[in-house]
């Protein structure tokens, strides 16, 4: 036999055909008795159905969590969660933090160090010491 | 005695006094000198210091409360009894009790007679009926109850018939029937002069005077005016309306039974004298009468307009009404409304509360229910619900019901 | 490919028929997205509420602990619960489903076989139909953009695109949770499936009842070109019609997960060209497939790549290759790097780096080799496109003779 095929999996573009938002799954706790969770009890009254409405591909379950503070939990596409506490916060506040989440990846905040991180080795190629000018001794 | 002087006269002897006894010094003085005169007597059992009084005025046996009451009184025959603080009780005196207090008010004479007497044919007739003091408390008469008040049966001062309606009318439809029903009423007797309230008497028209009732409509003038705002169907509907409601107007006190208006234009007062009597009784008999006798909604919607400025008007109006439909009105809701309409949306107010809970808000906002994306729960997320939804709960409840766990 | 006009049969498709012997709830059309039951949305609307709402509450979970418990009998979600899950739409929205996709399809996609055995209501015949387009167009995508390309390699590749494994890594990456268990009362936007139990061994050792014939003989050579013929275009041997693969014929069959989740996304693809037509499952294919990133030049394996090289020259008549060093250093030292240029005659036809003049020589002759089998014509052009309307007049692709025969 010539040549063999090995067996490899793609690996995912995510963007580069059709984009896949990372957060699935939007989790929303508030308490009907509690202070804390006035502006929580506002958005869901006010501000939910247009932040829904924009983002249909997140399953959003809202449940009440008597006598504890209210909570955004994100679930991601990598099997993580996100977790917000909102207490004391207002309405308008609590959509930036769903927006927040939203727009996060799942992943462990890091550092990034390099400005690009791509495939591809580079655009220009590797400078090799046996190509090219080649200098003798 | 004075206390200085109490130290020099000799204690009781050992002989007197057990040893086991605790006897303070005061009382040990006592017991050393018991067969005294009448003198030392007159000073009581305990008592340490000297009284001023004692020797000069008293006699020998008035005792201190006698002493203090004759002060405060400031007589030497106060009034009242002879020894309020002494003796038997109250009870046992007007049952006839010890004989030593009768004795005691012939021997002074100074006492009032009237309670003594007063006792005196009461303890004269127990001790001839043959008086036996009880053991237990069978066959005695009660008084009180045994712990609150709700123990004891009900006596005929504690019915109460309200004059609101019982039940609150939930109906859309009957409570318009209710609304219509007072306005129209309301209409008659205003155009007949009567006093507004006189309707109140009657609690349930025949179902014919309903029905009649039922027909007119209202067509309120400019502003909701009340005047001419009845319209009648018919002459005779009129004709009957305005008879019964003269009837209900006239004779305001009395329970005025309801008229059976008779189809045919004619009506003879005997004769429904007597129907009346007759309807009062088999509507008393009933046992649940349908409210309205089964109409659903009015015909006409013109009682909505009317205005209820007039504070008299209103106020028979919403007495009616809250007879009728059993909806009572808060006085800052009376003073608020100014139509009909307004009362009616009140009551829708009453019967459809805005939910307390924000899953019951969210969940009747349709806007949310339109999302498909958006789930609201009512209750709190558990890892049951999470099994649940996973399909791994019948798999537990199955494992647990193998192990006689469950179920 | 014929097109299916899913208008002329769309009625049979979606309609849900009646299940065996089970009493199914059906409630009314009314959406209901909360568990505050579906009283509460039936009664508002009445003018005449006549009951109080503490009752109606009083009434909800009453009627949710029927339903579920008439729905665990069911083996999967009935239809009308399509609606009421919110997972199943944001699923819906988060591929792009077209709104000519039904939510009631989607979550058919999600049962497998093995959880529901009735035909009408799992997805192994939209799979079916999914699994034989998205074949056809990896292999058109893959024939015409590396006509030169070797079979092994084409297998490969093929495993790549559209394999168990890289449909099961979708299904994950598009956020579809697996159900423990199969039934009815569990949320329909989870893949439901039998899990096959932990521990069974799945290599069960030779494969008999394929399409081959002589497949129950042990030392059957099984050469490349009866690949082609005989199996399926992953190059493994595909079942005859009727025979099961496992030799213990279960009751109830049972898969893996990546199985499982494999059988969803070829269902997705057949349901949307059903739903959708040719175009959107065209666009589909491309915006979820094509669009991953694979190194085709990763998956050659060379045993003895010069021989191939010199047979491949001479085949197509250039020179016969030799082998030069351009550069070299260390050559007695520990780490030499030689790199050897493979020329025929003044064309160099690849070149390699090596710590052995071998090795280097080796590398040089891979490089050449996956030159020649790598080459792309600049404009890739697919037989599918003639389907479209207004396709310009077909242009034959470039088709060669065939990998070397050494």
């Amino acid at each position: 036999m010539p040549v063999q095929g090995i067996r490899a999996v793609t690996a995912a573009r995510n963007g580069v055909g059709a984009f896949i938002l990372q957060c699935k799954r939007l989790d929303l706790h508030y308490c009907d008795w509690a202070g804390s969770s006035r502006g929580m009890v506002a958005f869901l009254k006010h501000q939910l159905p247009a932040f829904a409405k924009e983002n249909p591909q997140i399953e959003i379950r809202v449940s009440p969590r008597p006598h504890k503070h209210p909570v955004l939990r994100g679930h991601y596409i990598n099997g993580r969660e996100k977790a917000i506490c909102v207490r004391n916060l207002e309405p308008e506040q609590i959509l930036q933090k769903a927006n927040l989440l939203k727009e996060a990846s799942g992943e462990k905040l890091k550092k990034q160090k390099k400005p690009v991180t791509s495939l591809n080795e580079s655009v220009r190629g590797i400078w090799s010491p046996y190509h090219g000018d080649l200098k003798s001794v | 005695m004075r206390p200085s002087v109490r130290l020099l006269t000799p204690e009781a002897s050992s002989r007197q006094v057990s040893r086991l006894l605790y006897l303070c010094s005061t009382c040990r003085q006592q017991v050393s000198r018991p067969a005294r005169s009448v003198v030392t007597l007159a000073q009581p059992f305990g008592r340490r210091h000297a009284s001023s009084d004692s020797s000069s005025s008293s006699s020998a046996t008035t005792p201190l409360t006698e002493k203090v009451r004759r002060k405060i009184w400031g007589t030497d025959n106060p009034p009242g009894l002879k020894d309020p603080y002494g003796g038997d009780g109250a009870i046992s005196r007007a049952l006839g009790g010890s004989t030593n207090e009768n004795n005691l008010a012939e021997s002074t004479g100074q006492q009032e007679l009237e309670t003594v007497t007063g006792e005196d044919p009461l303890a004269a007739a127990a001790s001839s009926s043959g008086y036996v003091p009880a053991m237990t408390w069978e066959g005695l008469p009660t008084i009180g109850h045994l712990g609150r008040w709700s123990d004891l049966p009900p006596s005929q001062a504690d019915a109460y018939s309200p004059f609101v309606a019982k039940k609150r009318l939930v109906k859309e439809g009957l409570v318009a029937l209710a609304a219509h029903q007072a306005a129209v009423e309301l209409a008659l007797l205003r155009s007949l002069g009567k006093p507004l309230t006189a309707v109140c008497d009657v609690l349930e028209h025949d179902e014919s005077i309903f029905k009649l009732i039922w027909e007119c409509k209202i067509q309120p003038g400019a502003e909701g005016a009340w005047e001419g705002a009845l319209v009648f169907p018919n002459e005779e509907t009129e004709k009957a309306l305005s008879f019964v409601f003269e009837q209900i107007g006239g004779v305001a006190e009395e329970d005025i039974p309801e008229a059976t208006a008779a189809e045919a234009a004619e009506v003879d007062e005997a004769e429904m004298e007597f129907d009346d009597v007759e309807e009062e009784s088999a509507s008393a008999t009933s046992s649940k009468p349908i409210p309205f006798f089964g109409y659903d909604n009015v015909q006409d919607e013109g009682f909505l307009a009317l205005s209820l400025d007039d504070l008299a008007t209103k106020f028979a109006f919403l007495k009616r009404f809250a007879q009728l439909s059993g909806h009572f009105f808060p006085d800052p809701t009376i003073h608020s409304i100014t139509t009909v309409q307004q009362a009616l949306e009140y009551v829708h107010s009453v019967n459809n509360p805005k939910p307390k809970k924000l899953a019951h808000q969210l969940a009747a906002s349709a806007e949310l229910q339109d999302l498909s994306n958006v789930k609201v729960f009512l209750t709190r997320r558990r890892a049951a619900h999470r099994d649940e939804e996973l399909g791994r709960k019948k798999i537990i409840d199955a494992e647990l019901r193998a192990r006689g766990l469950m179920e | 490919m014929k097109r299916l006009q899913l208008q002329q049969w769309s009625g049979s498709a979606l309609s849900p028929r009646a299940r065996p012997a089970c009493g199914r709830l059906l409630y009314a059309g009314l959406r209901r997205q909360t568990t505050v039951s579906s009283t509460t949305t039936d009664a508002a609307p009445a003018a005449d509420a006549g009951v109080a709402t503490s009752r109606q509450l009083a009434q909800a979970p009453v009627l949710a602990a029927s339903s579920q418990m008439s729905r665990r009998l069911l083996p999967s979600p009935p239809v009308e619960a399509a609606r009421e899950s919110a997972k199943l739409a944001a699923l819906h929205a988060r591929l792009y489903l077209p709104s000519r996709f039904p939510l009631e399809t989607l979550a058919r996609t999600l049962v497998h076989a093995s959880a529901d055995p009735n035909a009408d209501f799992n997805n192994q015949s939209l799979a079916t139909l999914g699994d034989d387009l998205l074949a056809y167009y990896a292999t058109e995508h893959l024939l015409c953009t590396y006509p030169r390309l070797p079979l092994t390699v084409v297998f490969a590749a093929m495993y790549a695109y559209v394999g168990k494994k890289t449909l099961a890594a979708m299904a994950r990456e598009w956020g579809v949770e697996l159900a423990a268990a199969p039934g009815g009362e569990v949320d329909p936007g989870l893949l439901q499936f039998h899990r096959i139990t932990p521990g069974t061994s799945l290599n069960t050792g030779p494969i008999t009842g394929t399409t081959r014939p002589n497949d129950d003989r042990t030392s059957w050579r099984r050469g490349m070109t009866s690949r082609v013929v005989y199996d399926d275009h992953f190059g493994e041997p595909t079942m005859a019609p009727g025979a099961t693969q496992q030799s213990t014929s279960n009751i109830t069959p049972t898969v893996t997960a990546e199985e499982a989740s494999a059988t969803f996304v070829r269902a997705i693809m057949g349901a949307i060209y059903l739903h959708a037509g040719r175009p959107a499952a065209k666009r589909f294919f491309s915006q979820h497939f094509l669009s991953r990133h694979l190194n085709i030049s990763e998956l050659f394996n060379f045993s003895q790549p010069a021989r191939d090289l010199s047979r491949l020259c001479a085949r197509e008549g250039f020179e016969s290759p030799v082998a030069k060093i351009i550069s070299e250093t260390g050559r007695k030292s520990r780490h030499p790097v030689f790199v050897v240029g493979i020329f025929s005659g003044k064309d160099k036809l690849g070149e390699g780096a090596g710590s052995s003049l071998l090795e280097a020589r080796s590398r040089a002759a891979v490089a050449a080799l996956k030159g020649w089998y790598l080459y792309s014509p600049l404009d890739v052009r697919v037989p599918s496109s003639m389907e479209e309307d207004g396709a310009a007049p077909w242009k034959p692709v470039y088709i060669d003779p065939g990998e070397v025969v050494v």
